[in-house]
């Protein structure tokens, strides 16, 4: 950092920057390929023309979907969804990675515990027993169904517990000298010190809750309940064509406009991809160090 | 000794407690459904009302004459996609470490995150478009190269690498970020350190980067091995064709088609049980492997 | 050893819960032994005490549960949805009372989660249900009979609608008792294959109608090498192909010209055989693979599917494509509408010999209505159906309420609001010919239905210039429309259909899905080139070793069942 860089260093440098910038560059094409789809009109859509460029610019497609009544509450039944999922399943994550972080001598049963999380995620029962435990627990057509069977992230768990392991134990023991509680060491200690840990669980619960599509379509009575990825699910998969009648046809060409679903898919993603630039502020190094100073 | 044991230790049972709950009931109650892997299911006869015909099912399917070349399909995919899956990522965010532009920095990172979020029914449509080997961007910049068209998603050969490349490209950004949270953990004093000793950057990123992500990738790596038989349905779903199935069929599609032409839970349910049985095989031993090799305890 | 017992006390914990679920699951399921032979006996009285009115009101008010889709493209007037529509409210004045248990988008969305309400026993009193779902519901013995309320409830009009399709029937009845109401389609409309044709290329390149396949190859060869939309690039082909091959109009088409008929069981020497297998087969895929190699086919089609498929002919890359009637509405509308020059014609698929070929077509039933067993009026479904044919193509229809509103200049079709939806298979035949009638009397006194009349005027506006996007109606339904020539085709019984109909046979059932993929694989290979046309020979024995001799036998026993 103080030194002088080397020349070989400069060059790598270099060939870093352009190395990644175009690798970015290369992700973030489909996505304008959809924006420039949302813009144009739909005569070169479907003609295939609109490549990074909208062609025949116009925001019909953005008239229709802002004025959507259906689009708009799914948008609205998806926040609240994202905000009561990842708080409770935040909250879960974090009850049940703090204990099985201790070593077994401090926590019996620990490895057992961890074992009996871990084979959620290679056995289940299939999706019909499944549907009827929810069922039978009385979820189905309420916004619980979306947020509580799924709300113990076993990935999450793992992950978080590997960083909580990572930070010092001298920490931990100072607060309990203090005569401070479990509670008090993961809320003060844990929980403040591995904010990059946090934004990464976190993050991945967000994402996880916005693009989940399945579980409302299975769940929901109503199309009116459904969140917006599964609303877009049924906008974007295509009714098969092989069996339609001639009056059908026509009525599935009226709905077939590709600017339309692009305009819906770009806006319905907005939202989470501003998520990642504000969650970045936490991937900041060195709050361990600082605080083991104080 | 036990008693005093538990009074000091209780609170931490009652804080995992809720989660065993929720656990019990949304997981581990209708794992009894397994046992439709071992019955002829009949609906309205219910689980226990159903014939029992032991392994039939797995019979069923493994005498089917096209499984053997799934399997093959499945794990040669799934491999090459665990394998890319880890290395592209670690490789991405270990360049990123080395930026000193914030700005470009979190500008790339967020770039790279934004193909996780399209689904692969979009992307199937662009990728035939930007594939083909007559108008293809793709084959179009290979031509500057002199090499002949390539038919990524129409030929056999070919087939599988497409499906690994897209998957990669599509999620490598995204896994990138669990890869930069080890890294912001790991200890800057380390690097001041090394720094006032006069260690390079490369010697650096060997002696201290590495080794502090280690545990992340170890956990990252057992994790994904128990997807060996996962290849990823949505993605096969909606790229294949007749004219690859030789190699692109894979056993989620399979499944899907035996479960289109007739219900048939209890041989989806079979193969979903040997998937799980695999799993649990390769992440029991990759577990025992990197507590007893690396020290360490995954979970 | 620490960790096997470990995994022991899992296994071991697993089991105990195992163990108090069967307890509780055994008491669940102990009355869904009762078979198909009592469902529907308590019910005749029912039927027998009522006076039987076809369109009869319930005195006291019926509740009858249900569950449906919405399609993506269903609209509603304001202030209007699917619990509060003309339907619901007319449903409502008969004393039906409509509950929906749930709605869901989508017609596949749906089908999944009926299987999924059938698997864990959670069914409505009434619902749509596909072949496979009739059959599972009808094993388990879980419908309602609906044998003596069809005989006495139905409309003279249901009855002789049920008769056109003379498999219609018996696909729902199931050891003699009528299980379900059957959902006509008019399928030929929908699926039957034409040759459509870019006759602006024909005309520019001067070229003679297609007379026979031959013409068909020569006027591909000349879309694909003589440049036809002149833009001084070879980037046009011949003819459009979809991956679905033997599955698709598109390829169907092509196969129906040298008399095969793959996918559907046809009658051979008085016995039912699989249409895939047949050395006209053979035939075809040889003259394709010929074809292919000659880049008269698309290149990349084994990759496309049919949305993809249009976007080449909306592009003006491909002159030439098999497909159904409404290819006008979709995909050809979006070309004309951008550019006025160009021209689309449909012509009666050719035979390979010249001439005119049969084609082929699905089944007109895909779906059925039915009742779950214990419904205390098992008549209902069949009123349901009585009033639909009533108000929408009866002599006392009410098209313009209950079928087609046109709300701020935007036309609705209402009456995909309604429970069931039962139509004549012919209904586009007789709306073509009604409409050539009434053009060439210039008046829409003969036109039977108010449908077909909304038809005709949009048929005056186009042709006196104020509507344009009258076009596509106009070139499916007007006087040398594609519809036009298929009743043709149907008057000279060249449209045949699946002989074999209703729900899968039980070999079917365990090897369809294999059998398929090898029919597909083995059709896309061969026309790639990949495989010889001879490797036909060894998919044929392949086939038959694999479980289709098995299901040519149980076909045939159906058929001598029927």
């Amino acid at each position: 950092m103080h030194i002088k860089p080397s020349l070989s260093r400069k060059i790598f440098m270099a060939c870093n920057y352009t190395f990644l910038i175009a690798l970015g560059l290369l992700c973030v094409l489909p996505m304008v390929h959809i924006l420039a789809l949302s813009f144009s009109s739909k005569g070169p859509a479907t003609a295939g023309m609109v490549g990074l460029w909208p062609v025949d610019f116009t925001l019909s497609s953005y008239e229709y979907v802002l004025t959507k009544p259906q689009f708009l509450k799914a948008m609205w039944i998806t926040v609240q969804r994202v905000v009561l999922g990842t708080s409770i399943s935040m909250l879960l994550t974090l009850l049940i990675a703090y204990p099985l972080s201790k070593e077994a001598k401090d926590f019996a049963f620990r490895t057992q515990y961890a074992w009996f999380f871990v084979f959620t995620t290679l056995f289940s029962g299939g999706l019909i027993p499944r549907y009827m435990t929810i069922r039978d627990t009385g979820l189905i057509d309420t916004l619980w169904a979306l947020v509580i069977p799924g709300a113990v992230a076993v990935f999450n768990v793992i992950l978080l517990l590997n960083f909580f392991r990572g930070l010092p134990k001298e920490l931990e023991e100072a607060s309990f000298i203090d005569g401070g509680g479990y509670m008090t060491s993961l809320w003060r200690i844990y929980a403040p010190l591995s904010l990059p840990a946090m934004a990464t669980v976190t993050l991945f619960t967000v994402v996880g809750q916005w693009n989940e599509w399945f579980d409302g379509l299975l769940l929901m009575n109503t199309p009116e309940k459904y969140p917006l990825s599964s609303y877009l699910q049924t906008v974007i998969v295509q009714e098969n064509l092989t069996k339609v009648t001639a009056d059908q046809a026509a009525m599935l060409a009226e709905v077939s406009n590709r600017t339309f679903k692009a305009a819906q898919i770009f806006i319905g993603a907005l939202p989470i991809l501003c998520v990642y630039p504000f969650l970045q502020r936490f991937f900041v190094k060195g709050i361990v160090m600082g605080s083991v100073k104080e | 000794m036990l008693a005093k044991k538990f009074r000091r230790q209780w609170p931490l049972h009652l804080m995992i407690l809720p989660g065993v709950i929720l656990v019990l009931i949304y997981s581990y109650w209708p794992m009894v459904g397994i046992a439709m892997a071992f019955q002829k299911f009949t609906p309205f006869k219910g689980l226990f009302g159903s014939k029992w015909i032991g392994l039939d099912n797995f019979h069923y399917v493994f005498a089917l004459p096209e499984t053997g070349q799934i399997i093959w399909n499945t794990i040669f995919i799934s491999i090459m996609k665990i394998g890319a899956g880890l290395i592209a990522p670690i490789t991405i965010s270990l360049l990123l470490n080395e930026l000193r532009n914030e700005l470009i920095k979190r500008g790339v990172q967020t770039l790279i995150y934004l193909p996780h979020f399209l689904s692969w029914v979009i992307l199937g449509g662009i990728l035939i478009d930007i594939l083909s080997p007559t108008n293809g961007i793709v084959n179009q910049v290979l031509g500057w190269f002199g090499v002949e068209p390539i038919f990524f998603l129409g030929s056999n050969k070919w087939f599988p690498y497409t499906l690994v490349m897209s998957d990669i490209w599509k999620e490598f950004g995204f896994s990138t970020i669990v890869y930069l949270a080890a890294l912001s953990s790991i200890n800057p004093s380390l690097y001041e350190a090394a720094t006032v000793d006069g260690a390079s950057r490369w010697k650096q990123t060997i002696h201290i980067t590495l080794p502090g992500m280690m545990p992340i990738v170890i956990l990252m790596a057992t994790l994904s091995l128990g997807n060996v038989l996962n290849a990823g349905f949505d993605q096969v779903f909606n790229l294949y064709s007749p004219q690859v199935y030789q190699s692109g069929d894979v056993l989620d599609t399979f499944i899907y088609r035996i479960g289109m032409q007739n219900a048939q839970y209890g041989v989806g349910t079979a193969v979903g049980f040997f998937k799980s049985i695999v799993s649990l095989v390769f992440i029991t031993t990759s577990y025992a492997l990197a507590s007893k090799f690396a020290n360490y305890r995954i979970f | 050893m620490k960790k096997s017992k470990l995994g022991l006390s899992t296994l071991v914990m697993i089991m105990a819960f195992s163990l108090v679920l069967s307890a509780c699951g055994t008491g669940n399921n102990a009355a869904s032994n009762q078979g198909a032979a009592d469902s529907g006996s308590n019910n005749e009285s029912v039927v027998n005490n009522e006076n039987a009115d076809p369109f009869g009101k319930y005195d006291s008010p019926i509740e009858l549960s249900a569950i449906r889709y919405v399609s993506e493209s269903t609209k509603f007037p304001n202030g209007h949805d699917i619990n509060n529509n003309v339907w619901m409210d007319f449903y409502k004045s008969l004393g039906i009372n409509v509950n929906y248990k749930w709605i869901v988008t989508g017609q596949e969305q749906y089908e999944s989660k009926v299987n999924i309400a059938i698997a864990s026993n959670d069914l409505p009193d009434f619902m749509e249900v596909n072949e496979e779902q009739l059959r599972q519901l009808a094993d388990a013995g879980q419908l309602a009979d609906l044998t003596d309320a069809f005989e006495k409830y139905a409309s003279d009009d249901l009855k002789e609608l049920m008769s056109i399709e003379n498999n219609a029937l018996p696909s729902a009845t199931f050891d003699g008792k009528l299980l379900a109401i059957p959902s006509t389609q008019p399928v030929i409309g929908g699926s039957a294959p034409l040759l459509w044709v870019r006759e602006d290329w024909m005309e520019k390149l001067n070229l003679p109608d297609p007379q026979s396949f031959d013409d068909v190859v020569a006027i591909a060869q000349a879309f694909q090498s003589q440049d036809p939309d002149g833009n001084g690039k070879s980037d046009t082909y011949g003819i459009g192909l979809t991956k679905d091959i033997g599955l698709a109009t598109t390829s169907l088409g092509l196969f129906n010209s040298f008399e095969a008929y793959p996918g559907i069981w046809i009658e051979k020497d008085g016995k039912l055989e699989y249409g895939s297998i047949q050395p006209e087969v053979k035939e075809t895929l040889t003259k394709l693979q010929e074809m292919y190699k000659n880049k008269l086919i698309d290149p990349e089609f084994g990759v496309k599917d049919t949305i993809k498929m249009f976007e080449s002919i909306t592009s003006h890359k491909i002159g030439m494509v098999v497909g159904p009637s409404w290819y006008p509405a979709w995909p050809f509308w979006d070309m004309v509408k951008e550019d006025e020059s160009v021209k689309w014609k449909s012509y009666p698929i050719p035979s390979v010999d010249g001439g005119t070929a049969t084609v082929q077509m699905p089944f007109s039933v895909s779906h059925y209505y039915v009742l779950t067993k214990d419904y205390e009026h098992p008549e209902v479904i069949v009123k349901l159906a009585n009033l639909y044919y009533q108000k929408l193509y009866s002599d006392e229809a009410e098209f313009d309420t209950y079928g087609q509103v046109i709300v701020d200049e935007v036309s609705i079709g209402v009456n995909k609001y309604s429970l069931v939806e039962v139509v004549n298979p012919n209904k586009d035949l007789i709306r073509q010919q009604e409409l050539e009638e009434a053009l060439k009397t210039n008046s829409d006194a003969a036109i039977s239905s108010s449908e077909t009349k909304i038809m005709f005027k949009e048929f005056q506006t186009f042709l006196d210039g104020t509507n344009p996007a009258g076009w596509s109606g106009y070139v499916a339904n007007g006087p040398d429309g594609s519809m036009r020539q298929l009743r043709e085709l149907n008057d000279q019984k060249k449209v045949i259909s699946n002989s074999f109909v209703g729900a899968p046979t039980e070999t079917m059932a365990d090897r369809k899905a294999t059998l398929d993929k090898l029919e597909q694989e083995t059709f896309v290979r061969i026309i790639l080139g990949e495989a010889s046309p001879d490797s036909f020979d060894d998919f044929v024995s392949n086939w038959k070793k694999l479980g289709g001799d098995a299901i040519t036998e149980e076909v045939n026993e159906w058929n001598a069942s029927k």
